[in-house]
């Protein structure tokens, strides 16, 4: 089991592995956060799976066209961006058949992507790794790219703290204090949409969408301020996707499923807790 | 209603042939005319889905009228805004939200012009008198979540006071409070009036029957009592006859003083 932490310090890829845990924790648990709060995990969930849309895309076009530049990352921050931009659209328009939309919009995604890398010549063994993520793949250019995401949104988090709370909590009020709620709103799903993206390689999109709610749901059982529930979000992802890491390393398992598995695990454990507490 | 009584400085609010619907061709309010003199305490009751809370929007210029003109504070409401606050309506909120008393009260400083940091010691120490003016003196630090309905409610009433507003609105704040703690709160909100206007939105008859300067029946149409007019003929024919759900209403609402 410590296998890793021997070979941690010869393999760069596993340093790699464990500095992207972190920074993707950091993304994750902020964003996340706010998507708990703001009750809009359907929406992350959406777009998330939306992005094997722009993966595929991407893929034909760079294998059947020779566009080398379109690889599949920049194909996902696309489709990952276009996908805040028309669902925030659609749910600041109307606010009744968003549900709808957001589904076509998830399932137009998948099918788009699969109908494309089914179509690009050449092998998609790496369609699996896309899927539920190979944390052990993450480059030194992704990883800088990752570092400087996750600082913009430190910073941002610091400097609007008080507004993105208050939007948050209670929309209407900071409407009638002239607060720009749209701004707010737009600037979560763009956020959302790059903290996705950028956790691909951690757990893959079909379970990215628990790293960002899990921990979060998690932390809500112990703590009552939003900056510790952030605080500890960050915290309780980094555990369980290092965890994730060691495990498999020695086992030889998908990291991400057990990261996520390890989440799931201890959220059940908690509410059925909570319960037997209340129960008493 | 004459044009000097509209141009008035003393009027805090002026509706003058206010239509307005969410959707072209229904209309939710349909001609309303009214004058809220500075410093008086205007009732708006109504069924619900009857306008009420449109009324306040409307108000808060959070929806622009299709005909007519609003007045607010001498301007166009969304001008008036800044000193204008709102305590909306309150069984909205998420009761688990991860908030401190303090933090909920301090929103009331946000405005719309942005400004990072902390919030400035003048402004905690407002918001701690302000908490102490509404009976929630220690409370703080407490988390929302742990308190109780009325509490709450105060809270956000709070919150509203922090900026001194000039005109308060008001959406139902009783409808979900807690029975002990209302008569209290009748009475404060009262007394707000002396330092501000008041709108308060309620389908409780019996709670406006007080201090009210101004009844507002709204139900799509408008009709406007002084609080000593009010009788059950004219509660029957906005909520209609027998149906009524405050039973405890009579003819000697507003003379009691």
């Amino acid at each position: 089991m410590l296998a890793f932490f021997y070979d941690l310090p010869e393999l760069v890829f596993l340093q790699n592995a464990l500095i992207a845990s972190l920074l993707c924790s950091v993304t994750s648990g902020i964003v996340g956060t706010y998507v708990v709060l703001r009750r809009i995990s359907y929406i992350a969930a959406a777009m998330a799976h939306s992005l094997l849309g722009g993966i595929g895309v991407a893929k034909y076009l760079s294998s059947a066209y020779g566009i080398k530049w379109m690889t599949p990352q920049l194909g996902a921050l696309i489709a990952g961006l276009l996908s805040a931009a028309v669902i925030g659209w659609i749910t600041l328009k109307s606010k009744e058949r968003a549900d709808t939309v957001i589904s076509a919009f998830w399932a137009a995604g998948m099918s788009i992507g699969i109908i494309a890398i089914h179509a690009a010549p050449g092998y998609s063994e790496d369609l699996m790794s896309y899927l539920f993520g190979n944390i052990l793949m993450v480059s030194n250019e992704r990883l800088w790219l990752l570092g400087i995401f996750s600082l913009i949104l430190v910073a941002l988090t610091i400097l609007f703290y008080r507004q993105t709370v208050s939007v948050s909590f209670d929309e209407e009020f900071a409407m009638s204090r002239g607060v720009k709620i749209e701004f707010y709103y737009m600037m979560l799903l763009v956020l959302t949409a790059l903290t996705v993206v950028f956790s691909i390689e951690a757990v893959g999109i079909l379970m990215v969408f628990s790293l960002l709610t899990l921990p979060v749901a998690i932390a809500s059982h112990f703590f009552n301020r939003v900056w510790k529930i952030m605080l500890a979000s960050v915290l309780i992802g980094f555990v369980s996707t290092v965890s994730g890491l060691v495990v498999s390393y020695a086992l030889n398992i998908p990291s991400g499923a057990f990261t996520i598995l390890i989440l799931s695990s201890a959220y059940f454990f908690l509410s059925i807790l909570a319960i037997l507490r209340k129960g008493k | 209603m004459t044009e000097q009584d509209t141009a008035s400085k003393d009027n805090a609010v002026v509706f003058s042939g206010v239509t307005f619907g969410y959707r072209p061709n229904e209309t939710v309010l349909e001609d309303i005319s009214f004058v809220a003199g500075t410093g008086t305490f205007t009732a708006v009751v109504g069924p619900n889905g009857g306008g009420k809370t449109t009324l306040i929007k409307l108000l808060l210029g959070l929806e622009k009228p299709l005909k007519g003109e609003i007045t607010v504070l001498g301007t166009d409401p969304e001008k008036a805004r800044k000193y204008l606050s709102y305590v909306p309506q309150f069984a909205k909120f998420d009761p688990a939200f991860p908030v401190s008393v303090m933090e909920v009260t301090l929103m009331g400083f946000l405005d719309r012009d942005f400004f990072f940091g902390r919030y400035s010691k003048a402004q905690r120490e407002k918001a701690l008198e302000t908490l102490d003016l509404v009976g929630l003196r220690g409370k703080g630090e407490t988390s929302f979540s742990e308190l109780s309905g009325g509490q709450r409610q105060r809270v956000l009433i709070a919150r509203a006071l922090v900026s001194e507003p000039k005109l308060l609105l008001m959406d139902e704040p009783d409808a979900s409070i807690d029975p002990l703690g209302t008569e209290e709160l009748h009475d404060f909100i009262a007394g707000l009036k002396e330092k501000m206007t008041v709108f308060l939105v309620s389908h409780d008859l019996n709670f406006v029957s007080k201090a009210v300067d101004n009844i507002l029946c709204v139900h799509k149409t408008l009709d406007v009592h002084h609080a000593h007019e009010i009788d059950s003929d004219v509660l029957s024919r906005f909520y209609g006859g027998g149906n009524m759900k405050f039973v405890c209403h009579d003819d000697s609402c507003g003379r009691e003083e």
